[in-house]
């Protein structure tokens, strides 16, 4: 599925402290004016979501991996109260968190933010299943709120209709849950997921072969049933353009991809330089988008249980 | 004689009391809209912090599962909604719940140092170490503990986080495992975010006395305030602290109305807005003892051999059958009065007489300010800034403006950097 207009999707990565102190203003206003300067721009550049990892994640996805290590729910909760359309994606592994924390923090940044919540397991292909596991249990809680179960109706007292709001009594390898989550359904009804892998209702993200300029260095043959057809996956290409003047070339691969609905559109990452951002999007977009001025992001997806196949490499 | 100290003054943004108070859209307790005018009506008041309380699991669900459908959720997350707060005001500092038995120091550490710095500097860890069963049920507890290991891991616990906070890896301890650099800017024993710790008990006492800069407690009368007050002041020279540094704030709940009696009336429609068996349920859950099948105008009925739990849990089941013989309440007066306060000291009346109240208190040497209650929010906070805060500041009892600086600037009178 497309969402209507060519999608931008950027890996933001930490700062390191070198870069914090040149943020200007007093040291300890210097990470929240770093975030939200950086995020605030990639909204205004018509970015339609911004990945943060967790700072608990080794290696930070920072190419030189010797970013600041801050806590990405806190971050992201931050940054939405002073954005406005941006969908606001948290990285973090499963081998350090916790579903219950996790799926609680990624509604009250859904509820926060409007809807604008997103998350990505970074270790999502670890061979254990602990991952797949974790997935499944944020699922779970995330529907354990029925649509229309919170009522707060003051003539009768009843806040919830319990009979839509189950426990989910999840018993698994790695993780027992009771629930039902301790917070209402979040506006999406679940935060979207970023992904390697193809699942409904999620964003998969494609690493492609790159030219030197950190362009798509193909045209696009992906099956073009998987992202259309499955109905409920936005099929992004992650590149990493350098610094310097936009590949036509490369722009018009993408174009065709996109017009060939085989592609949603791109993820701009972790390595690629803010000024080439800021290019890309100024440059490139306007030829990507036929609107320009694209409406209120939101992720748009409904997830339905979709047989997907696997994609093509 | 040097002028007395004003008082410092927290509001508890985490517990939404009487929810279906017609001034409240109680959906609004999702949206970060909610606590940014909370947050935004706290500051014109000059309070010195907001507190958000925390529990990993649904409020009205019982032990084994059933849920209340009468009983209002907590809304965000403390996480959330105090990063969402950080930008919406400038002085108000932030207290959120992270329990060590649910959270690894790391994640502690990672997080409230992120909202520090979010903040700029104006964040307190509400430190909370009990397991809660039905908590259990959500997340495998990191240990579960007698109490003087629980209290020996929390201390550990608090070591762990302001070594991570100064920048410094952690070293294997008894309890956690070592830990590398949080991978932050460095936050040295004066930027840290304050250690605030909650409980009652003797034992309670005695370990505040030791790590806590700020003490949240259920004090029922001046006399208990005034015991608990010199016991864990009493205590800090013996842990190498002066006792200046650690403030102590009981609950109140506060009822205000322009006159006596129009705060009387108010207290009364509060109360009318909780159903009896809501109430009633509460109060069964604090005694360990359903009540259901008993008649909510009789007497309470004796209670159950063999009664276990926390040594705060014991305290607080024998300081509501105390209330219940003073006082002569029947169990519906009793889980209302109960439910009003959770054991903490209440006032119902004028901003003037609570001024007094509260001069009291800080006279006697009861308390160092006060973790407010609010009967409802918004307006219970409306009304503790437009109508008390005037008055308090003017007798001197309340700042009337911030000092700059961090939150323990502001609490402890440091100058800034």
């Amino acid at each position: 599925m497309t969402a209507g207009h060519f999608v931008v999707g950027a890996v933001l990565a930490a700062p390191t402290p070198a870069e914090l102190a040149q943020a200007g203003g007093p040291p300890a206003a210097r990470l929240a004016a770093w975030y939200l300067d950086s995020v605030q721009r990639l909204e205004e550049q018509g970015v339609d979501f911004v990945v943060i990892a967790d700072g608990s994640v080794s290696g930070q996805g920072a190419p030189a991996g010797d970013g600041v290590r801050p806590d990405a729910f806190a971050l992201l909760a931050f940054v939405a109260a002073q954005t406005r359309r941006i969908g606001l994606v948290a990285a973090f592994d499963a081998h350090l968190a916790e579903p219950f924390h996790v799926a609680r923090a990624l509604a009250s940044l859904d509820h926060a933010s409007g809807g604008r919540a997103g998350w990505q397991l970074r270790d999502e292909a670890e061979p254990t299943g602990r991952a797949r596991e974790f997935a499944a249990v944020l699922g779970k809680l995330w529907q354990s709120w029925a649509p229309g179960a919170l009522l707060a109706d003051r003539a009768s007292g009843r806040f919830l209709d319990a009979a839509g709001v189950q426990p989910i009594d999840h018993a698994g390898d790695w993780f027992r849950v009771r629930g039902p989550l301790s917070i209402a359904r979040p506006p999406q009804g679940a935060p979207v997921r970023l992904t390697g892998q193809p699942h409904a209702g999620a964003i998969a993200i494609d690493k492609v072969p790159l030219d030197a300029r950190g362009y798509n260095s193909h045209a696009f043959d992906w099956c073009a049933p998987w992202a259309i057809d499955a109905g409920s996956i936005l099929r992004l290409a992650e590149i990493a353009p350098r610094d310097g003047p936009v590949d036509p070339d490369a722009v018009e691969r993408l174009r065709a991809g996109y017009d060939a609905g085989a592609l949603g559109g791109v993820l701009l990452g972790c390595a690629t330089p803010p000024a080439a951002r800021l290019r890309f999007c100024r440059d490139a977009l306007p030829l990507l988008r036929s609107q320009p001025a694209h409406p209120a992001f939101s992720f748009p997806f409904t997830p339905t249980p979709t047989a997907c196949p696997a994609p093509r490499a | 004689m040097s002028r007395p100290p004003r008082l410092i003054l927290s509001g508890i943004f985490s517990t939404v009391n009487a929810w279906r108070h017609p001034a409240l859209d109680a959906r609004g307790i999702f949206t970060a809209a909610f606590y940014q005018r909370l947050a935004q009506t706290a500051e014109r008041g000059r309070l010195d912090m907001v507190f958000f309380g925390d529990a990993l699991s649904l409020p009205g669900q019982a032990a084994d599962g059933t849920l209340d459908e009468h009983a209002i959720t907590r809304g965000l997350e403390p996480a959330t909604a105090i990063a969402a707060l950080a930008g919406a005001v400038e002085h108000l500092g932030f207290a959120g719940t992270f329990n060590t038995s649910y959270w690894t120091p790391e994640a502690i550490a990672r997080k409230t140092a992120t909202l520090h710095l979010l903040s700029g500097g104006r964040m307190a860890w509400n430190v909370v170490t009990a397991t809660i069963g039905k908590d259990d049920a959500n997340l495998r507890p990191l240990a579960s503990l007698n109490q003087q290991e629980r209290y020996a891991r929390a201390e550990e616990a608090i070591a762990v986080v302001r070594r991570l906070w100064s920048g410094e890896p952690s070293a294997a301890g008894r309890w956690f495992p070592a830990a590398p650099p949080l991978g932050l800017p460095a936050l040295p024993g004066d930027d840290q975010p304050l250690i605030v710790q909650a409980g009652r008990s003797p034992e309670f006492q005695q370990q505040a006395a030791r790590t806590a800069e700020a003490v949240f407690t259920t004090l029922g009368t001046l006399e208990e305030a005034r015991a608990f007050y010199a016991s864990v002041k009493g205590a800090m020279p013996g842990a190498g602290r002066d006792p200046g540094t650690c403030k102590i704030l009981p609950g109140l709940r506060v009822v205000l109305g322009r006159t006596a009696a129009e705060a009387e009336e108010k207290a009364l429609w509060l109360e009318s807005l909780v159903l009896p068996e809501i109430s009633i349920r509460a109060l069964s859950a604090s005694l360990g003892q359903d009540l259901s099948a008993f008649d909510p105008d009789g007497p309470l009925p004796p209670a159950p051999a063999g009664q276990g739990g926390s040594a705060d849990e014991r305290a607080w089941r024998a300081q509501l059958r105390q209330l219940a013989a003073d006082r002569g309440y029947s169990i519906l007066q009793l889980s209302r009065a109960a439910g009003q306060t959770r054991g903490h000291s209440g006032y119902t009346g004028t901003p003037e007489g609570l001024a007094d109240m509260l001069a009291a208190w800080r006279d006697a040497r009861a308390c160092d300010g006060f973790n407010i209650m609010f009967p409802s929010l918004p307006e219970g906070l409306d009304d503790f800034v437009d109508l008390a805060m005037p008055v308090l500041q003017e007798r001197g009892l309340a700042q009337a403006d911030y000092r700059a600086g961090t939150l323990r600037d502001k609490l402890f009178g440091r100058e800034p950097d």
